[in-house]
């Protein structure tokens, strides 16, 4: 169907779309179009107050191609992220869009706009002059304009953006939903370049060398957490080795799903030790190396790497028997919970209904370190999660992992991560 | 102790606490307060550049910082930086002065298909306040622009952020075009966040810059000045 006769016909037929079109912008106050693919305006919502006629004014003053560009960008933006996308229009004036589809199809968009957050009484002549290319004070008709478009609160804006969002994927044919897998790919973007921020943080001077160290180091570490069946964490890990991976292998998509395949190798191997059984293992990696020859981008290969490893914990857990020793689960679980208190040996061995010596033997031996040491590494682990994510004191962060002496914890600490507590958290805000 | 040690350290813990209300103005978007306080330091006078390195930028990062964390959304983000620029607006005059000649001339850009642009627009303000001039070819730059750029404008240094991995072979593209226009003497530098060391040099960068505040120092380097 022709875009243009799709959005007629959406616009017609459903007039309870429109209600809540109309609705929306009486309730924040900002007027609503229906704009097509070729940018041209299909439907308004009704003038509620006295209009200022802003932006034909500002159109006049430049081209109105200005406008029509900058809405569509946004709306494009918006396809790109999955969601609606809160903007500047012109200067301090802003917008809100969310995409039409049809079928998968950009149709149009629904545009919100023009509104401010600032008073315009409150802009400084500088903000003013740059709607205007020969300001003038006395341009009693401009100001008028100005003052008469919408200040919305900062807190309702965001709101407004989920409703209007809501009301394009009433609107859309079948809905939105086929903006999900972009958003699930933003998503898993987001955090993996989280995590490569993080790196960065911890091994400021980056070679090539350290980078094999790390992934090396860090799949044990994932190999540990999926034997543990810690599902979640596990995936959190699978997060820094993709980071450490991309930044190695970015610049060969290649090398980098040979790199990745390799991963799946090691981990499906660790997954049939820990319990999943053999053939389903097998099945599932030929299934998915199929696919891994059809992923194009690496933001996908991301994604798909996310599935596999999931499937495969998945596996381990319908096989129902992990290898770890259910006591030393218990244990790990206990830990995991207690960190943060006065954790000793005895402590946790009682929690394993095991004897402090017999616990730490069978701890050493089915987890490959000591429980002292498997202990630090989760305190260190937590730390570095607080540290990054709030502006806590370091003698506050080092109470919350269980360290009740700041100068141990900062010891402890530039052992295990190479700086101190306080650089990692200046590092980590540096790097933003 | 003489009265000297008590006095500096007393002044010094004066201007940090302005400097330090200034960045909480800036996560609090209160414009005015920005403004005013920006103001105040300039007349105590205080360093323009130590004003944006250690009151409005740390404000800015702590913005971004809690966007990441979701406890901000874009709304906030958009209030902050213009609480930025209400802050910036009092420094230019004072920058102008302290700068008289344009040190180099820097282009600068998002790589294609990359929109954000919070971390590029400090990097930009703390060149121009570095006495460099810079032209900003805003976000989803493709190379053929920035190179078309480099030519009319004859900059030295052309500067290339990337917010995203997906987007960051833009910049290997885009220093390939350049190379193959025959703009050899034209130095390059990259960064943003998902950007490593190891990366830059793979794609042939020049320079990489690990924050906003470390750009000037980097872009010295590369045109051979000294400080």
């Amino acid at each position: 169907m022709h875009p243009d006769s799709f959005l007629a016909q959406r616009l017609g037929k459903d007039s309870k779309v429109l209600r809540n079109l109309e609705s929306f912008s009486r309730s924040t106050g900002i007027p609503v179009r229906v704009i097509n693919r070729g940018g041209r305006e299909v439907w308004q919502s009704r003038p509620f107050k006295s209009k200022g006629g802003f932006c034909r004014l500002f159109a006049q003053e430049y081209k109105s191609s200005v406008c029509r560009i900058s809405h569509q960008k946004a709306a494009q933006e918006s396809i790109r992220w999955g969601v609606p996308t809160i903007g500047n229009c012109c200067s301090s004036i802003l917008q809100i869009t969310a995409p039409l589809m049809d079928s998968n199809r950009l149709a149009g968009y629904l545009l919100a706009n023009p509104f401010m957050m600032t008073n315009p009484v409150e802009l400084n002549s500088e903000e003013v002059a740059s709607f205007l290319k020969n300001p003038s004070p006395a341009d009693k008709k401009f100001y008028h304009a100005l003052s008469a478009i919408p200040v919305v609160k900062e807190e309702e804006v965001n709101q407004a953006a989920q409703r209007l969002f809501q009301l394009a994927n009433d609107l859309s044919h079948p809905d939105l939903s086929c903006l999900a897998k972009v958003r699930e790919i933003q998503d898993l973007q987001g955090k993996v370049a989280e995590e490569i921020l993080s790196v960065k943080a911890t091994n400021p001077d980056l070679t090539p060398s350290k980078f094999f160290k790390l992934s090396f180091d860090t799949e044990k570490e994932i190999i540990q957490k999926i034997c543990s069946g810690e599902r979640e964490k596990a995936k959190e890990i699978l997060n820094k080795l993709l980071a450490i991976l991309l930044s190695q292998y970015l610049s060969d998509i290649d090398l980098l799903k040979i790199s990745i395949l390799e991963l799946v190798v090691f981990i499906s191997r660790a997954a049939v030790e820990a319990g999943a059984k053999v053939e389903d293992i097998l099945g599932l990696k030929s299934q998915c190396i199929a696919e891994l020859w059809r992923v194009e981008n690496q933001e996908e290969l991301c994604l798909w790497s996310v599935k596999v490893v999931d499937d495969i914990i998945e596996n381990i857990y319908r096989s129902g028997t992990t290898h770890l020793d259910p006591r030393l689960k218990r244990a790990i679980e206990f830990i995991d919970q207690h960190y943060g208190s006065d954790l000793g040996v005895v402590r946790v061995a009682r929690e394993a209904f095991l004897s402090p010596s017999r616990f730490s033997h069978l701890f050493k031996s089915e987890m490959g370190l000591p429980f002292i040491g498997y202990l630090t590494k989760v305190r260190m682990q937590k730390a570095r999660a607080i540290l990054k994510n709030s502006e806590e004191s370091i003698a506050q962060v080092a109470l919350e992992v269980g360290y009740q002496d700041q100068s141990y914890f900062t010891k402890v600490f530039k052992k295990s991560e190479g700086m101190t507590p306080k650089s990692f958290s200046k590092n980590f805000l540096n790097l933003i | 102790m003489s009265w000297g040690e008590v006095t500096i350290p007393l002044d010094e813990s004066m201007n940090g606490q302005i400097l330090r209300q200034a960045a909480e103005a800036v996560v609090q978007r209160d414009c005015k307060a920005v403004e005013r306080l920006t103001a105040k330091m300039a007349e105590r006078g205080m360093d323009v550049f130590q004003i944006m390195n250690q009151g409005l930028i740390p404000g800015m990062l702590a913005a971004s910082q809690k966007f990441r964390k979701g406890e901000f959304f874009i709304p906030e983000v958009l209030m902050a930086s213009r609480a930025v620029k209400m802050g910036l607006q009092v420094l230019r005059p004072l920058m102008r002065e302290k700068s008289q000649q344009v040190v180099g001339r820097v282009i600068i850009g998002s790589v294609k298909f990359d929109l954000h642009d919070i971390g590029k627009n400090l990097v930009i303000i703390v060149l121009e306040g570095n006495g460099f001039e810079v032209t900003d070819l805003g976000v989803d730059v493709p190379p053929e622009k920035f190179i078309r750029a480099v030519e009319k404008q004859k900059a030295q240094i052309l500067a290339m952020s990337s917010l995203l991995t997906s987007t960051m072979p833009w910049m290997k593209a885009t220093i390939k075009l350049l190379r193959s226009s025959g703009l050899n003497q034209v130095k390059t530098l990259v960064g943003g966040a998902p950007v490593t060391p190891v990366y830059a040099k793979n794609i042939g960068a020049d320079g990489y810059c690990r924050e906003a505040t470390s750009a000037p120092a980097m872009v010295r380097n590369l045109l051979g000045i000294n400080d």
